[in-house]
């Protein structure tokens, strides 16, 4: 193909791709007009117009990415908080939608620059959306405060007008009326005791526990009544709340209520119940308005945002799928659905029906690969769209690069490509800025003028594999390991080796300055890169020789949903080790069992028990297995009872109660109904080789 | 004749304050009080400027703050109050 054809195929996806962001787009703006599902709304419309920035930054769309540009800061400030969703703002962010698609229609038809009508169009939009651009001061809720000190504040060294001084500075003291009904006359008043009260409102962005908090040392004396005012703030706070599952939540985050408002509440509910004796007890919502600590329309917005956390269900994707092979997933069905009546079907001659049965495995293994090959697209597409972006960071930089692609055609699961994007570019930007020299450095250093970066895919047991490699000045070991010492991430005194110097560079903390650009968006640095890997289950790694280069290796598995596992037996429980990791296995030699290593063919293979790592009880048995599992170069020995055989697994993924736990990837059901752990061989070896060295860093 | 108080006006000096006020506004008005000395003022001080008020109010008599220190002005207004609306209340 030439680079034309190339150039021409990969606008068409952007095309198709910006016409069906549109349209979402355009979808989630009426949604959000009925507060439909705010907080998830905004997000989904915040991305679309940042995917749209990103691509038609790729393609050099300057008019599109600036214009989408100013759409995207107005949304990041919506999804923030800080400005409101109002009737206004979705009036005029619709036509913005129309805009950015009369351009896109203009791009399909080859207009690659805006018309000087488009131009005006555009410019009186964005003068549009200016008072949402910078949004004043958002009014912040009132609070009616009512303090009434007891008698002996005073004495007490408790002066009322230190608490309105105090308040003062929590947010603006919009009103205050000093009371005087109880102060007696001049004859019989006791100069010492407090008479005077006080009402006051208070404008303030702080939660009413906090508030609250400020009365904490006179609270049980006095009388404090802190009542917010009317108001739609708190509505539109509530509205724009993360999913909750409770009344008292919502009230308490939006800030309207405190934890012991609630709690208070709730045992009156409770106390009613015991009365009555009949479970019927008023609504929460209902008493807190009978107490006056929330009002009606409060409690009925939060209600309202709890019935749709309710209803809220899973977003509706859209993905594309080559029709020949959902053809073909049909078909292997439908071959299923008869060899499966004929496993049903009793033989003639008696016999039994394995070979049916062994038909319907077979297929059922083939419609899993053909069900998740739906999912997969050549990782090319994405690739090619660098292309672009070497360019213009070539003019940028004034470097001359040479961008080489080379296998282009593995094939990945279409969300891993999408969320492998960012990343990726971060990475090329970085080895075209940092690792690429100078054409004069490079003429110094005897190298050809022009620089290489290579992007290369491949796949490689279960995983694909995505290097960018450059051939610059590779990574200056003294820089980094100076730079962290600063930082303090590692001790002055340590000797770290020289790939626990490189692999600083993924530090929090550590991102070199990054400059903030059109492209790349906000900024990130490389801890952020490998936290996007890590996040679908991959690993990122650097490979680097002084004056040579630079090679990133991301590498990450085909798809989030099915792996072939290998079956092993603890005690009475089972663990899944993901086959891929797994290179061999042997029995435990008899004079190892006590040992933490041992010795194959030649070399040592250090254990890792997991009977100590899950805290299995029951003695092992008389002989137990090893194993070798081999992860990035490293190997090691799992020690297990009993080895049960391949299993093909489909990953359940553990609840967010479980987030810490780093050696389980996920859960499974076998076939007998119970749950065997899914172990995540990365961090299980990290972690193991961690604890064996000898800490050299801080 | 006025009355003049020097330093604090607080719970502190509060009794005797009462005492002087009490003395004074036994006399015959109108009545002046001059708050240019006052170097702290707490609510104790403001009760007993407002007592003093209706006292002076309830005798058919005028009373006037006069000259309020810097420190007076400052604990008057984080109750929204001056020298004038203090009489109102």
């Amino acid at each position: 193909m030439s680079d034309f054809a190339e150039f021409a195929d990969a606008l068409e996806t952007f095309i198709t791709e910006a016409r069906e962001l549109l349209q979402d787009f355009e979808e989630g703006l009426l949604g959000l007009e009925g507060y439909d599902d705010t907080a998830d709304t905004v997000n989904a419309l915040f991305r679309a117009m940042h995917t749209l920035k990103g691509s038609a930054g790729l393609f050099g769309l300057e008019h599109v990415v600036s214009f989408t540009h100013v759409v995207e800061t107005v949304l990041e400030s919506v999804r923030a908080g800080e400005l409101p969703v109002t009737a206004d703002l979705v009036s005029a962010l619709l036509p913005c939608a129309d805009h950015v698609s009369s351009m896109v229609e203009g791009i399909a038809s080859g207009r690659l620059a805006p018309t000087a009508s488009e131009q005006a169009i555009g410019e009186r939009l964005l003068a549009a959306l200016q008072p949402f651009l910078e949004p004043a001061a958002t009014a912040s809720p009132v609070w009616r405060l009512r303090l009434w000190f007891g008698p002996d504040s005073l004495r007490n060294g408790m002066d009322p007008l230190s608490f309105l001084r105090y308040l003062s500075t929590m947010g603006t003291l919009v009103q205050v009326a000093t009371r005087t009904d109880a102060l007696p006359d001049l004859e019989h008043l006791d100069p010492e005791t407090c008479y005077l009260g006080f009402e006051a409102a208070l404008a303030t962005a702080a939660p009413k526990a906090d508030i609250e908090g400020v009365f904490d040392f006179v609270r049980d004396d006095s009388q404090i009544e802190i009542v917010p005012v009317p108001d739609d703030a708190f509505v539109r706070r509530i509205e724009q709340l993360p999913d909750r599952d409770r009344l008292g939540d919502l009230l308490i985050e939006s800030g309207v209520a405190t934890d012991r408002d609630i709690s208070t509440a709730l045992q009156i509910q409770q106390q009613d119940n015991a009365r009555t004796g009949d479970g019927s007890s008023r609504p929460l919502g209902e008493i807190l308005i009978e107490r006056n600590v929330v009002q009606a329309p409060v409690v009925q917005a939060a209600l309202s945002r709890q019935r749709k956390t309710a209803e809220s269900r899973p977003q509706d994707q859209t993905i594309r799928v080559y029709a020949n092979r959902l053809d073909k997933l049909i078909d292997l069905v439908g071959e299923l659905v008869i060899a499966q009546s004929s496993v049903g079907i009793r033989r003639v001659d008696g016999g039994d029906n394995v070979d049916a049965q062994h038909e319907v495995m077979r297929l059922v293994e083939e419609v899993r690969h053909s069900a998740l090959s739906l999912r997969m697209v050549p990782i090319g597409t994405t690739l090619r769209r660098f292309e672009r972006v070497v360019r213009d960071v070539c003019v940028d930089l004034d470097k001359d690069v040479d961008l080489i692609i080379t296998g282009g055609d593995a094939e990945m699961d279409k969300a891993l490509v999408e969320r492998i994007s960012d990343p990726l570019t971060h990475l090329v930007r970085n080895a075209l800025d940092h690792g690429i020299e100078t054409r004069a450095e490079r003429e110094r250093a005897g190298k050809p003028v022009r620089g290489k970066l290579r992007l290369n895919a491949f796949h490689d047991a279960g995983s694909i594999v995505i290097e960018v490699a450059d051939d610059g000045r590779g990574l200056d070991r003294d820089r980094i390991l100076a730079k962290a010492v600063g930082n303090g991430l590692v001790s002055a005194t340590a000797t770290p080796s020289d790939q626990e110097v490189y692999d600083l560079i993924f530090e929090p903390g550590f991102s070199t300055k990054e400059t903030v650009s059109s492209l790349s968006g906000r900024g990130v640095g490389m801890d952020v890169v490998r936290r996007n890997i890590a996040e679908l289950r991959g690993t990122v790694e650097v490979d680097t020789r002084a004056g040579a280069g630079t090679t990133f290796r991301i590498r990450l598995p085909l798809t989030l949903a099915i792996i072939d596992g290998f079956l092993v037996g603890v005690g009475p429980a089972s663990y899944i080790v993901p086959l891929d990791r797994v290179t061999e296995c042997v029995e435990l030699p008899a004079s190892c069992a006590e040992r933490p290593c041992m010795p194959l063919r030649g070399e040592v293979l250090p254990f890792i028990r997991l009977r100590d790592i899950f805290g299995i009880a029951e003695p092992p048995p008389r002989r137990q297995n090893v194993v070798v599992i081999e992860q990035s170069g490293q190997r090691a020995g799992l020690v297990v009872d009993v080895l049960l055989g391949q299993f093909q697994t489909v990953i359940k993924p553990l609840g967010g109660l479980f987030g810490a736990a780093t050696c389980i990837g996920g859960s499974t059901v076998l076939g007998n109904g119970e749950v065997a752990l899914i172990l995540d061989v990365g961090p299980l070896v990290a972690d193991h080789v961690a604890r064996e060295q000898v800490p050299v860093l801080s | 004749m006025s009355l003049a108080f020097e330093g604090e006006l607080t719970v502190m000096t509060a009794a005797e304050q009462h005492a002087r006020l009490r003395a004074y506004l036994r006399g015959t008005g109108p009545f002046e009080l001059d708050l240019s000395g006052v170097t702290e003022l707490d609510t104790a001080g403001l009760q007993l400027l407002l007592a003093a008020h209706h006292d002076a109010r309830q005798q058919g008599a005028h009373l006037t703050l006069r000259h309020p220190s810097p420190a007076v002005a400052t604990a008057l207004a984080v109750a929204h109050l001056d020298t004038e609306s203090l009489g109102d209340l």
